[in-house]
């Protein structure tokens, strides 16, 4: 299994969030919520682009609005190959987190 | 976009749009901003900015959004381009696995082509690369002399220059760093019994060493070359002379009287050097070997042009201030005529392509022209190659319209599809410059043979040539890849996928038909070209020169003692049935040196050439008497004052009855008596009208021995002839030659000339035919259904065959009214360096044209009657 990177994970992750809504400026505006970290619209489509050729997932274009100028939205859902990735990196990091505590080890702020 | 500009949708306040100028920047890159709806996006959340903060940072935000966007849209292109680019190259492996006989044509025509041009890199590489492994190359020059008047096989230039000059110029000249003298002395070496006739022993002056940066290897230093009777010898010399012994301290004898001292062992001259040495010498023991006194004479006479002179400037020195100063010097003296001589420097780097002098060192200069027009025939070629690639690639296209259909609907950009082209064409001439290389590498030691050089394989590996051989690859690509990449890339993909010919067919077929023209031009010209060389040099081969040359051997005499016994050697040599006459001369009718004369009558200067030898040399060379009588034992005064003169001197003194009359002579005390005329023989190469002779009579002091033999039983006579030969000169080896070989000789560089010639241009009617093979093939394929129809209408085989030659021959026939007045001028200009040449007809020209038409014929009617005779059914079904 290919290692994510931490923004392919938080796009992932938005994406899952935001289901069938799942489209440009929502997966921009997620992934602020979520981390706290403004992209760049050109870094997301970078990375999109990158997660769309390991199949982790897909594309749709939907139908075009109005205050788009008219243009359609792409939207992207998760394959089953992203969710299983984005699972196993999710599981990664929970059990990496409890482990370090086991070992008494709590990062503090 | 044009689906949604048909959509009925309600538009959003101006004041909500973005700003035009950065939503125009993205919405060029199509592409892009559909696969991730760019401008959506941006132009979604710019309203909503609009609205939160104002339009002003909205638009900031905006155009550094769209900047930043387009940054990251050049790594996705990259990262998606190494996908297309690997789709492109599986397509083109699997094209050219389809269609293996264009695909072979195609990679063969193209590595022929391409070998041929790396071929001609080397061998400009390597004729411009003589002498530059010198130190300081720029700063060495040959001293050149120019005895006006005293004309010498067509030039007054010498390459060589008096004794003092050298030492003079050291001493009086501060620019001068480094001064040598150098005189190739032939003679006969000895070590125990290996003796050897040398030609390359060079007496030289220490100096020599250092200005052309020779090492010693083992041994003495080089200021050792001072002292007399010392010698250093090559690796390969030493070898052939003292086998794995050390031969640093043993004596090699020299003309079998002067012992030298091998002082030690010296590497051979770098190559490529414009001139090559067995034995560097000390020229302080010259006077003694040229005979005591006579020689330090001779050494001393500044009018006589006597050894080569190199030297070496100081760092920056003006080498035009210097030649200005040399005239000085030879106004100063009248000795021996030395004010008629002028002064050059010529720059060692230009000795090789750009001399023209008499008696140089080397022997084979190039021309500088030789390089231009191999190069120009490299580049001629390299295109005729090309153009069977481009003309077979657009050719293909056809069947690859639909892949270009199907590419472009899937949304391949314009740019896409010309780079799949030229990157096909990169791929191709990559692979075919893999069997270029692979070529040259086999070919590389004929090729050697062809030009008469040693160049070694290596040389292709140095920058410069992997430059100039990268440049060419790059220029093939470039030059095949485009016509396909810029006219398959513009067909609108519609009509073809609707399975429409291609619009642009009419336009490339014309196009292709061009190409064919150029190429079968290219051919004809080549092969008219090298039908007229043929025919010269056939010309020279067979000419009557006046006097005879086959079967007569020639014996250079070294040895003073068989000089002064000629009578008896004539004596025992004929007593062999084989051996028919004997005659002694001081030259050889190959190689008559000059000398002046005058008119009785008003004192007027006539360039006269001079040949001595015994009542039998005008014999043995069959020289026919015109008027007057030859030398005869029953005139006893013929030694003395009698000659023999040719008709191109009776020209030159206007004289109508010559015979009996006396001609002063430079350098003679007293007039000469004509007492007969001979007619003119051709004493130098073609290439020079003959020029007034005088032939002398001398019983004693001749330097060569030519005798007549029968054409029977030649090795028995030769056997003969040498247990003669070691009879009265025992210490000095059997060399002879056989005339034709010496008059040969001549025209080595015109007969490599030729054969290259020939190799090239036939070369270029192959790839010529090659292409046509691979278009004809095309050709009737894609007219399978009118041949099918055709054949079920009646024709016959041979009749559609000939129909569908018919369309390339009229192309060649073109090609040949291009071709002939190119081929004429260059022939002619060719010719005219010969004073004897052959008369140019139609012959050579009909010939090119009617070679390249069977040719062309044969190669396209073989490929039409496979298509014609195959069944017209099977033609038709397929749909």
């Amino acid at each position: 299994m290919k290692d994510l990177t931490p923004l392919e994970q938080m796009i992932l992750g938005a994406i899952w969030s935001l289901e069938d809504e799942a489209y440009g400026v929502f997966i921009k505006k997620r992934v602020a919520e979520l981390s706290g970290r403004d992209l760049m619209y050109g870094t997301l489509y970078n990375a999109l682009s990158q997660l769309v050729r390991k199949e982790l997932i897909g594309k749709s274009s939907g139908e075009p609005t109005p205050e788009r100028g008219g243009r359609r939205k792409i939207f992207y859902h998760l394959t089953p190959e992203g969710r299983e990735a984005f699972r196993e990196a999710f599981q990664v990091q929970r059990v990496f987190w409890r482990r370090l505590a086991a070992l008494g080890k709590v990062l503090e702020r | 976009m044009t689906r949604q500009a048909q959509l009925p949708i309600e538009r959003p306040e101006p004041r909500l749009l973005p700003p035009r100028p950065a939503s125009r920047l993205l919405a060029r890159f199509t592409r892009y901003d559909e696969e991730f709806a760019v401008r959506g996006d941006l132009a979604e959340e710019y309203a909503e900015r609009v609205r939160e903060s104002g339009r002003r940072r909205a638009a900031r935000w905006y155009w550094r959004q769209a900047v930043f966007a387009l940054g990251s849209y050049l790594r996705i292109s990259i990262r998606s381009g190494a996908d297309m680019l690997r789709n492109f190259v599986k397509v083109a492996f699997r094209n050219m696995v389809r269609y293996k006989l264009y695909s072979l044509i195609n990679l063969f025509g193209l590595a022929a082509g391409l070998a041929l041009g790396l071929f001609v890199v080397l061998y400009v590489r390597y004729e411009l690369s003589f002498d530059r492994q010198n130190e300081r190359p720029e700063d060495v020059y040959r001293i050149v002399a120019r005895q006006i008047g005293n004309v010498y096989q067509g030039t007054d230039w010498w390459a060589c220059s008096p004794a003092y000059l050298a030492e003079t110029m050291k001493r009086e000249y501060p620019e001068v760093e480094l001064a040598c003298r150098v005189s190739p002395h032939g003679g006969v070496f000895r070590n125990g019994d290996k003796v050897f006739r040398e030609s390359a022993a060079f007496f030289v002056d220490p100096d020599f060493l250092k200005i052309f940066r020779i090492p010693v290897l083992s041994g003495a230093p080089p200021d050792a070359l001072a002292e007399p009777f010392t010698i250093w010898v090559t690796m390969d010399t030493a070898r052939k002379y003292f086998g794995p012994e050390n031969p640093v301290g043993k004596i090699l004898l020299f003309n079998n009287r002067f012992p030298f001292r091998v002082a030690g062992l010296v590497a051979a001259a770098p190559k490529p050097s414009h001139f090559r040495y067995d034995f560097i010498a000390s020229l302080s023991s010259f006077p003694e070997i040229l005979g005591g006194e006579e020689g330090r004479q001779s050494l001393r006479r500044k009018g006589s042009l006597d050894f080569t002179t190199y030297v070496r400037l100081r760092r920056g020195a003006d080498p035009a201030g210097l030649e200005a100063r040399l005239s000085e010097l030879s106004s100063r003296s009248d000795e021996n005529g030395e004010r008629r001589n002028r002064y050059a420097l010529q720059p060692l780097l230009r000795i090789h392509l750009y001399s023209k002098f008499n008696f140089d060192l080397a022997e084979d200069n190039s021309d500088i022209r030789t390089v231009y027009l191999l190069s120009a025939l490299g580049f001629v070629i390299l295109l005729v190659a090309c153009f069977n690639f481009v003309n077979l690639f657009t050719a293909r296209s056809a069947t690859r319209a639909r892949e270009i259909g199907v590419r472009k609907v899937l949304g391949s950009e314009r740019w896409d599809l010309r780079l799949q082209f030229f990157g096909e064409a990169f791929l191709f001439t990559v692979l075919a410059s893999f069997s270029a290389v692979l070529l040259v590498r086999l070919l590389l030691p004929l090729f050697n043979t062809l030009v008469g050089r040693t160049i070694d394989f290596s040389l292709l590996f140095r920058p410069g040539t992997l430059l100039a051989g990268g440049a060419i690859v790059l220029f093939v690509a470039i030059v095949s890849g485009a016509y396909p990449a810029f006219l398959l890339s513009s067909w609108s993909p519609v009509p073809i996928l609707k399975g429409a010919a291609p619009s642009g067919g009419g336009k490339s077929s014309a196009l292709r038909n061009v190409m064919v023209c150029v190429q079968f031009a290219a051919s004809i010209a080549l092969l008219a070209c090298t039908f007229i060389i043929g025919a010269q040099m056939k010309y020279i081969r067979e000419k009557d020169l006046g006097f005879a040359r086959d079967h007569i051997v020639t014996l250079r005499v070294g040895d003073e003692a068989l000089v002064k016994n000629a009578a008896a050697f004539r004596e025992e040599a004929l007593k062999n049935p084989g051996v028919l006459d004997f005659a002694g001369s001081d030259v050889l009718p190959s190689y008559i040196g000059g000398g002046g004369a005058r008119n009785q009558d008003d004192g007027r200067a006539i360039v006269f050439y001079r040949a001595r030898g015994d009542e039998r040399f005008p014999e043995v060379y069959g020289m026919t008497l015109l008027a007057g009588r030859k030398f005869s034992p029953d005139y006893p005064a013929d030694e003395q004052d009698s000659v023999l003169i040719n008709e191109a001197a009776v020209r030159a003194l206007g004289w109508k009855d010559p015979i009996g009359r006396r001609l002063r002579i430079d350098g003679m005390s007293s007039a000469v008596r004509i007492i007969g005329v001979v007619r003119d023989f051709h004493y130098h190469p073609l290439s020079l009208p003959v020029m007034p002779i005088w032939i002398g009579l001398n019983r004693a002091k001749n330097n060569y021995f030519s005798i007549k033999i029968s054409s029977a039983n030649m090795t028995a006579t030769l056997k003969h002839l040498e247990s003669v030969w070691k009879k009265f000169s025992p210490n000095y080896p059997f060399d002879f030659t056989f005339m034709d070989e010496r008059l040969g000789r001549m025209y080595s560089a015109e007969k490599r000339f030729a054969k290259m010639f020939v190799a090239f241009s036939f070369l270029a009617a192959f790839l010529a035919c090659l292409g046509l093979v691979g278009l004809s093939a095309f050709t009737a394929e894609r007219r399978m259904k009118e041949i099918g129809i055709r054949r079920i209408l009646g024709a016959s085989v041979p009749g559609v065959a000939a129909f569908l030659a018919r369309g390339f021959l009229k192309w060649v026939a073109v090609a040949a009214l291009a071709a002939f007045p190119i081929a004429y001028f260059a022939s002619r200009s060719w010719l005219n360096r010969f004073a004897y040449r052959i008369a140019l007809g139609w012959a050579p020209f009909l010939a090119a044209l009617g070679l390249a038409l069977v040719l062309a014929f044969v190669s396209v009617v073989v490929q039409s009657w496979r298509a014609s005779a195959s069944d017209p059914v099977r033609c038709l079904r397929n749909e």
